[in-house]
């Protein structure tokens, strides 16, 4: 618990750190699907198989990522509370959430590198970096997963490259993402069709949490389709590519907004600043389109100049779980709502002293 | 027939009954997946699809004249399509031919060209380094706020304020402009 509470109360590096159009592309995420070559999938293997293979991964991997600084965590040891956690912090998919048995999480100490093990595919090796800079995640995470091929062999066809559970992960096994920041777009309602053009070009785009969710705070993740035929690089400039014309559409639309609205604007920003500090009571909803709303403002200079990491990590901490395990116990929604409003009118406090000391 | 929403061939025919009408159309399954009509990620899900929706794939998925399991897991061509899962790697080998026209409609592409096992990744590097988007509309921008904040503390006679945001404009502005001299 020690380990996952530290984090609750920590920065969040990935999200926190400067990186490139970091006021649009909060960060950039890499992952690489592999299976061992040997045996079978991991839904067709039983639990028990499952835990030893489990055992033999963090044998091989956990040196490479700083040994005992590493993070180990075996998903049935955990509580359902701890579990949530680490799904809010983007850090396991939900499926890993659901079946933990012989399932585990292995983390580098910085949280920009790791692996899910035994998801749908025996290894999720994952990365991250601040910004938009999808070629520093690839980086990390292709010289993790080839160190880590050295002992344990993956399977691997002429053809077919990375053999994967999913035929829509096979070759790469790559999904390269980045999470943005997209409120101008959807104050002038220009999202939709953006979106849609992204679709055309092979991209997805999803809410916060992936997959099904919705897009809380204007906040979507955007990646690529196609894993077979292209490599890795070529996968990564094109995302950067389509990424970089979305953020260009964005900062049109700020700008349209500003010449056009820049009263209603003002408003709608100083509304959030006021309600966020002043509220007693915050949905989880709520604060991440007020938080939206004012990270807009303090981007577009509305708002006096606020400390970016503060804002950037208030995102992932004002999630149910993350409350909860700072707080050190389990709370009801009220509760939580309650806590939530206090730990945002701290932090908006701090963010503010911080811009003025610079 | 062609994907919907791409126009590449489409293997789905996605058919839904919406207020009583029956709609139906050819998607690919990369926009499938995309849209979540069938699910492209995690095991495969454990409610039954509702009754009202179904998903059917063509051939060569449904081809009578396949049969067969994967001499390693026993999966059978049937269960990897009901389920959209290949068993283990060998099944790869073993339904490569059947696999093959699925893979190249998924992806377009055929053959892998990434990395390998052994292989180098220095040609990663070829990968550059984010370069920044032009700053121009941004700095606008900031202009642009620092301006009306100006103009509110002037305006709130917050004079001190007010000196402070004047220094900071000055400042943005000059930057515009030595920008504008190297451009």
């Amino acid at each position: 618990m020690s380990r996952i509470g530290d984090m609750a109360r920590g920065p969040v590096r990935w999200i926190t750190e400067d990186g490139p159009e970091r006021d649009i592309v909060l960060s950039s995420r890499v992952r690489l699907a592999r299976n061992l070559a040997d045996g079978r999938f991991t839904q067709l293997t039983p639990a028990d198989e499952l835990c030893d293979l489990r055992e033999k991964i963090l044998d091989a991997a956990r040196p490479l990522l700083g040994g005992e600084e590493a993070a180990v965590w075996r998903m049935e040891d955990l509580e359902d509370l701890q579990r949530q956690f680490l799904v809010e912090r983007h850090l396991i998919s939900v499926d890993l959430m659901r079946y933990v048995l012989g399932r585990g999480l292995l983390l580098g100490p910085d949280e920009a590198s790791g692996m899910m093990i035994n998801e749908e595919d025996h290894l999720r090796v994952q990365a991250f970096a601040p910004g938009l800079d999808p070629g520093r995640a690839l980086r990390r995470a292709l010289d993790l997963a080839s160190r880590l091929e050295e002992s344990v062999p993956f399977a691997f066809d002429e053809e077919f490259g990375f053999l994967t559970a999913c035929p829509t992960n096979v070759g790469t096994g790559m999904r390269a993402s980045v999470l943005m920041h997209l409120p101008g777009l959807t104050l002038t309602e220009d999202l939709e069709r953006v979106l849609n053009g992204l679709r055309r070009v092979d991209c997805a785009v999803r809410g916060f949490y992936g997959e099904g969710s919705d897009a809380m705070g204007s906040l979507f993740q955007v990646s690529h389709s196609v894993t077979l035929g292209p490599s890795e690089a070529e996968i990564v400039e094109q995302l950067l590519h389509h990424t970089r014309k979305i953020v260009s559409c964005e900062r049109t639309a700020r700008s349209v907004l500003l010449q056009r609205d820049r009263i209603r604007l003002q408003d709608r920003v100083w509304r959030a600043w006021g309600l966020l500090h002043s509220c007693r009571l915050l949905s989880t909803a709520e604060a991440f389109a007020l938080l939206s709303d004012v990270r807009l403002g303090s981007n577009l200079g509305i708002l006096p100049g606020l400390d970016e990491s503060i804002l950037n990590t208030l995102i992932i901490n004002v999630q149910s779980a993350h409350l909860q395990v700072a707080a050190g116990r389990p709370m009801e929604a009220a509760e939580r709502d309650e806590a939530r409003a206090q730990n945002v009118r701290e932090q908006l406090q701090k963010a503010a002293e911080g811009d003025e000391r610079r | 027939m062609q994907c919907h929403f791409c126009n590449r061939p489409s293997e789905i025919r996605f058919t839904e009954i919406v207020g009583g009408q029956k709609q139906s159309m050819p998607v690919c399954r990369a926009c499938a997946a995309q849209r979540g009509l069938v699910p492209d990620e995690g095991p495969a899900p454990s409610t039954p699809p509702t009754p009202l929706t179904k998903i059917t794939l063509k051939t060569p998925w449904s081809s009578p004249r396949v049969t067969g399991h994967c001499p390693r897991c026993r999966t059978t061509l049937v269960a990897i399509r009901r389920k959209g899962r290949v068993g283990c790697p060998q099944c790869y080998r073993h339904f490569r031919r059947q696999l093959r026209p699925l893979l190249e409609r998924v992806h377009g592409g055929l053959e892998h060209h990434g990395h390998r096992p052994g292989g180098e990744t220095s040609s990663l590097a070829a990968v550059k380094p984010s370069r920044p988007a032009p700053r121009e509309a941004s700095r606008q921008q900031r202009i642009l706020g620092l301006e009306s904040e100006l103009r509110r503390a002037i305006e709130s006679e917050d004079f001190e304020s007010a000196a402070r945001i004047r220094d900071r404009l000055a400042a943005a502005r000059s930057a515009q402009r030595s920008e504008e001299e190297e451009s």
